[in-house]
């Protein structure tokens, strides 16, 4: 793209940002990584562990086994698959309605259903004078 | 621009007009008799709309009017007198619970933006490994509330955290993060920053792309600074994001529930406590459901007072850029 092109020469005066940027990635990433260090342990006392040694799948498999991951793995795919398909279409429609149509009470419907996403003004004058 | 002319010109070929969906797309003036097209596509939206938004609401402030116990049919009519005790003085924890609201509102939602706007700055540019930065610190996004909660606290365990390690070899002492009311809610703070910051660089990043170059190489060639190119332009440019981004925000800051619940439940001593948290209280193990819907119903007009503030605000900003 011709934008990283142009902003290509500032690149190495912007190399200074890794010293912000590298200890708050670090920050970012520490809670996961500890869950996951705490996924690979098997007592309690042992989460806060850093050792590399103790690790296990034990938890893992024990998870695969005791529980029923996969139904709820299934149950959270269809209900967000509903729910996005639900948004997409109403929203859609919606947003298209709103959008082409100046009527009465769409201004309400506007603010009332959806008031961020209507961020740009509801009333802009090229689609009113048409 | 050419779709709405397209609109008019497809009405003006069908002269005979005898249903309401082509009823409207004749260029009549704003008055016209016909039930709008507009209407037939807002008209599921509004449906759904209605059921689970409207209807919510309506029964909420109607059983804030109500002294009951959420399991026996009797419900005893008490006028308003849940908001007399409310605001009265009577709970003090309300009060509590307000300023703690307001406190977690403007402090997490101006951190959030900061951080986001910095690190979008940061990463616009060409940077060696922009993308892998933009993953990570968009990824708390994506976790769920429980998630989050859990991570968190472990890092903020007083034996054995992180959080208390570090404060350990640096020379501090042990420190109870979320059982002492003096940092239990700046942990809770941190949290929030840390969740939502990302998703406020990806918003910035997008409005951010949005700026015309050539003000930029202009401003270059008129000497400016790296730091005055983001001073003058960037932030002067993305205020509706900004304004945008702070509703967001205050109206999920107003929202926040579940990560301080799990992480303190909003103790100790209330030192944590929320409106969503008290209504989440009194509905459920007080059995307090009436009580708890004059808590919503507060909270929901504070949002809405916000929220028509924060939209006035939208259209100035998106003006003062055009």
């Amino acid at each position: 793209m011709s934008r990283t092109a142009t902003s290509r020469v500032a690149a190495d005066r912007l190399a200074w940002s890794h010293l912000a940027l590298l200890p708050l990635a670090v920050l970012w990433l520490l809670p996961i990584a500890l869950l996951l260090n705490g996924a690979l342990r098997t007592s309690t006392a042992d989460i806060f562990s850093l050792s590399p040694s103790g690790l296990t799948l034990d938890n893992l498999v024990a998870v695969w086994r005791e529980t029923d991951l996969l139904r709820m793995f299934v149950n959270s795919t269809v209900v967000t698959l509903a729910s996005v398909a639900a948004v997409v279409v109403l929203g859609s429609l919606a947003g298209f309605g709103l959008a082409y149509y100046r009527f009465r009470g769409s201004g309400w419907c506007c603010w009332s259903c959806s008031p961020a996403s209507c961020s740009p003004p509801p009333r802009s004058s090229s689609r009113s004078t048409s | 621009m050419t779709a709405p002319v397209r609109l008019e010109t497809r009405a003006d070929e069908q002269p005979v007009v005898d249903t309401p969906t082509t009823g409207g797309t004749r260029p009549a003036p704003r008055r016209r008799r016909r039930p709008s097209p507009g209407w037939l596509y807002v008209a599921p939206a509004l449906a759904v709309f209605a059921v689970f938004v409207a209807y919510p609401i309506v029964a909420t402030i109607r059983s804030s009017f109500y002294d009951y116990d959420g399991i026996s049919p009797v419900r005893q009519w008490v006028g308003l007198e849940n908001y007399r005790e409310m605001l009265g003085g009577l709970d003090p924890y309300f009060w509590k619970a307000v300023t703690n609201t307001l406190l977690w509102t403007v402090v997490t939602v101006p951190a959030q933006l900061l951080i986001g706007l910095g690190l979008a700055v940061l990463l616009d540019g060409a940077l060696r490994g922009r993308v892998v930065y933009r993953t990570v610190f968009f990824m708390p996004a994506v976790l769920s509330s429980a998630v989050i909660a859990f991570a968190w606290g472990w890092i903020f365990n007083p034996d054995e955290g992180v959080a208390t390690r570090v404060l350990r070899a640096a020379g501090g002492s042990g420190q109870a993060w979320l059982a002492d009311p003096g940092t239990a809610i700046w942990a809770a703070f941190g949290v929030s920053a840390w969740r939502y910051s990302g998703l406020f660089m990806l918003f910035y990043l997008a409005a951010i792309q949005m700026i015309p170059r050539d003000l930029y190489e202009s401003a270059r060639i008129d000497g400016a600074s790296w730091w005055q190119r983001a001073r003058r332009i960037t932030v002067p440019q993305v205020r509706p994001m900004t304004v945008l981004l702070t509703l967001f925000g205050v109206i999920g800051a107003f929202r926040e529930f579940e990560v301080v619940y799990i992480l303190t439940r909003g103790g100790p001593a209330h030192a944590t406590d929320l409106l969503s948290i008290q209504i989440f209280d009194q509905a459920f193990d007080l059995s307090r459901p009436g009580y708890a819907a004059a808590i919503a119903t507060a909270l929901l007009a504070l949002t809405a007072v916000c929220a028509v503030v924060l939209l006035r605000l939208i259209s100035w900003a998106n003006r003062s850029v055009e």
